[in-house]
């Protein structure tokens, strides 16, 4: 709204809630990820630069084909970390408004007076989707470190 | 921006950092020793010790602070035996059904914490202490617990500032936190990018103290 009366318009305007939701907690986990990444990368053996640069490959192959594969090995656990956290994160998403599972559960709790079922549920199902993505995240961890 | 707005409305926000210090400080005091507490379950050898402790950390940990608190502070007013019960004095006040839903969750997770910590430890260590004679009282206390501490530090430091920024959730639960009074200024100013700037450093000037004071011990502790 700032930026748009700079430009002449006064109106208000409405910013779909998903996407804002979407966009601050996705700033939030890039935050996260941004350090995970870093001390991923740091702890790759040097080595491993050096051979790549000797044997004469650009620096994009050489990220791609060799730095990254040993990365994300080692960036895997913390990222499901963060995976985790981002997930929780969501349910403050319901305080813009955006019709998740915790708004979803404050409206059926505060309609019929049940909320320690409906907020149990909640419980429940963000516990199903965090054993669901560890499951999954076990699945890669040991896909990338097959050659180990 | 409007400065004077800002500085209009600063001393009330400052005063509510108050309530925001004293929910994060207090949770994570009870937070320590329901952590410890139950990191020494994990490493017992009972089964139904370990599974207790196992599946606490693992709802607390799969589950958002919001919806515990949630769950505390609507849901359980709704059994009728903790009603009745001695329970309902503290559990009717939001103050103490955040620093509880607060507690038990920083708990399962430094729960984890000091376990890792202590499973680090070096045997050759634990070892040595009792081939000089030491009893258990003193093992634990001299030996495990000091090592236990400095291999925790830098996780456990993390685990202080997600709890400093947790307590902005008190402000779902009528609590006028520093987020909470934020919230009331803005439902009678309608300004919120100002207000939220002004609570917004407020929060990063706790978390670089605190984020300081970790790095001080780090280095005490170091070796």
């Amino acid at each position: 709204m700032y930026v748009a009366k700079i430009f002449g318009y006064d109106g208000y305007i409405e910013i779909n809630a998903f996407l804002t939701g979407a966009f601050s907690i996705g700033i939030i986990s890039g935050a996260y990820s941004t350090e995970v990444f870093r001390g991923a990368v740091q702890s790759i053996n040097k080595g491993q630069f050096e051979a790549s640069e000797v044997l004469g490959f650009k620096k994009k192959i050489y990220y791609y084909k060799v730095i990254i594969p040993q990365m994300l090995r080692l960036a895997l656990p913390n990222i499901s970390n963060v995976w985790q956290i981002t997930l929780k994160d969501t349910s403050l998403i319901s305080v813009t408004g955006l019709v998740e599972i915790m708004r979803m559960s404050y409206v059926a709790a505060g309609s019929t007076r049940d909320p320690l079922f409906f907020y149990s549920f909640a419980a429940v199902l963000y516990l199903f989707l965090t054993f669901l993505s560890m499951k999954l995240f076990n699945k890669l961890e040991k896909h990338y470190s097959r050659g180990y | 921006m409007d400065l004077e707005f800002i500085s209009e409305h600063f001393p009330r926000l400052l005063k509510a950092t108050k309530l925001t210090i004293e929910l994060t400080s207090l949770s994570l005091l009870f937070g320590i020793f329901v952590g410890v507490f139950f990191a020494i379950l994990r490493t017992s050898k009972n089964k139904i010790l370990f599974f207790i402790s196992y599946y606490y950390s693992y709802i607390f940990r799969g589950t958002p602070l919001l919806v515990q608190i949630f769950i505390i502070y609507f849901g359980l007013g709704q059994v009728e035996w903790i009603r009745e019960s001695f329970l309902w004095v503290f559990l009717k006040e939001p103050y103490s059904c955040a620093i509880l839903a607060f507690t038990l969750n920083t708990g399962a997770y430094s729960s984890e914490i000091f376990r890792s910590a202590f499973e680090t430890i070096n045997k050759g260590f634990v070892e040595a202490a009792e081939s000089l004679g030491l009893n258990k009282k003193n093992i634990f206390f001299k030996i495990k617990l000091p090592i236990a501490i400095r291999q925790s530090l830098p996780a456990y430091g993390n685990e202080m500032i997600l709890m400093l920024k947790g307590t902005s959730l008190a402000s779902t639960v009528t609590l006028l936190d520093l987020t909470g009074v934020a919230k009331h200024i803005i439902s009678t100013t309608f300004r919120p990018v100002e207000v939220f700037i002004v609570a917004g450093s407020i929060y990063l000037l706790m978390t670089f103290i605190i984020h300081n004071v970790i790095k001080l011990l780090e280095k005490k502790y170091g070796y």
